[in-house]
């Protein structure tokens, strides 16, 4: 098998915690059910984009391969739309899966590099903390301090939007 | 529907801004004598940023905004939001299902400052609400109208699982209710196919890919508008396609068909604030 990550930097023992940690949560314990049909990557609407897809997370976890995981794409590129988790014929919820797995590359410091989905989660939750409220105005402004190279192809829905009294 | 029912309604972070939402919602309610009370205070539900960032523990702020509506004295919740209603639904399942959690979600809250109340009820899309009383909308359909082709879109959030309220895969309550309306519902496969969501932010190119598939599956079987059930799912249904350069396809907020069909004047329904202007009607 050939793997994305090679440059490995977690030892055996640290990646054997994060399994063991991972394989007694909620969604982790469902996991242990997965019969590997793909289904799951057959329903994903963005599995075309990610490096590992779904079926495979699953197939690596169960492998022990952690760190493999927590630096993929994949995790990230779920867009948590539960196509995979209404098909699946164990009924593993896939989604909360990605989420564990979020929640662990940030802890750890292993999330995929240039990925942007935690800066879109981060700014979502310190807004909804900090105001009660999100504005996604706001959202899109911060979001676009982080990453000003996506701003440009950005601007026309924003006029327009303005000009609707969108925002 | 009042508040003396025990309902009340959360509007979610999008609400305000959607395109003509709220004008519709006002409009059509009104009609009908609801009376939409919206939760005191409250607060973002965190949607799928709190369960990515804190896995089971994101539920903390959807219970938050059930304990505050139980407070208020809510015996059930309404939005008009998916993410919305699938957070506060999928919340609601996993507290009744782990005491654990429970207890700890409960603790929390009181140590924020938050009320000492139950922090879950039940939630309804304000699509059952508006279906549950689908008799009453019963109004003639005037003759340039009647013939207009409606495309249902649910969004992936609306009939998944956590909701079940409607097949997962082939959902029928918001087809029902436009055919009752007296519109002809179209026939197309991607009714519950994802929009993207948050994504759109990020990732647009490949967001968009998925609209394309979505709008163009619609056009395929002649539908002259959409009509859909979630803020976000409007916006990047309509964006995408002034950015892709599609044959433009309006996509409405199921509150504003209803409205046409109910007689409502169009400038009641915010239907000025969409960016593919609805032509044919």
């Amino acid at each position: 098998m050939r793997f994305l990550h090679s440059h490995k930097t977690l030892e055996p023992e640290h990646q054997e915690t994060l399994s063991r940690s991972f394989f007694q949560g909620r969604a982790g314990k469902e996991v242990q059910h997965c019969i590997q049909c793909g289904t799951c990557s057959g329903s994903c609407p963005l599995a075309g984009e990610m490096d590992l897809g779904p079926r495979r997370v699953l197939d690596l976890l169960r492998d022990g391969f952690m760190e493999d995981v927590l630096r993929s794409r994949t995790i990230w590129l779920c867009v948590s739309c539960n196509a995979c988790l209404t098909r699946c014929p164990r009924g593993i919820p896939v989604p909360d899966v990605m989420y564990v797995l979020r929640v662990m590359a940030l802890e750890h410091g292993l999330a995929c590099r240039g990925y942007k989905m935690p800066d879109v989660y981060q700014g979502f939750l310190r807004q909804g903390e900090k105001r009660g409220r999100v504005s996604e105005s706001r959202l899109a402004a911060g979001y676009g301090l982080l990453h000003p190279s996506d701003m440009p192809g950005r601007l026309s829905l924003a006029l327009r939007l303005l000009r609707r009294r969108r925002i | 529907m009042t508040m003396s029912d025990g309902f009340y309604f959360y509007p979610g972070c999008s609400y305000e801004t959607a395109a003509g939402y709220k004008e519709s919602v006002d409009a059509v309610c009104s009609r009908l004598d609801i009376r939409l009370e919206e939760v005191p205070g409250w607060n973002c539900c965190g949607s799928t940023a709190g369960f990515s960032l804190q896995g089971d523990y994101g539920v903390y702020h959807p219970a938050l905004v059930m304990a505050r509506a139980s407070r208020a004295g809510a015996k059930e919740l309404v939005t008009g939001c998916n993410g919305c209603f699938n957070t506060l639904r999928k919340t609601r399942k996993l507290l009744l299902q782990d005491q654990d959690l429970y207890a700890r979600t409960r603790d929390k809250i009181l140590q924020e400052g938050g009320p000492d109340s139950a922090p879950q009820l039940p939630v309804r899309h304000l699509l059952q609400v508006l279906s549950s009383r689908g008799k009453m909308h019963k109004s003639p359909l005037s003759p340039d109208m009647s013939g207009l082709r409606v495309a249902a879109y649910y969004g992936c959030l609306f009939s998944r699982p956590w909701t079940d309220v409607d097949d997962p895969e082939h959902p029928q309550m918001l087809d029902r209710y436009i055919e009752g309306l007296g519109f002809t519902p179209v026939n197309y496969s991607l009714k519950t196919a994802c929009c993207g969501a948050a994504h759109a932010l990020a990732y647009r190119e490949q967001t968009e890919m998925l609209v394309e598939r979505i709008i163009r599956s619609m056009q395929d079987k002649q539908a002259d508008l959409a009509a859909v059930i979630c803020p976000l799912c409007q916006l990047n249904l309509e964006s995408a396609q002034l950015s892709l350069g599609l044959p433009r396809l309006p996509v409405l907020f199921f509150t504003q068909v209803a409205g046409l069909a109910l007689g409502v004047p169009k400038k009641e329904l915010g239907l000025d604030k969409l960016l593919i202007e609805p032509g044919k009607i």
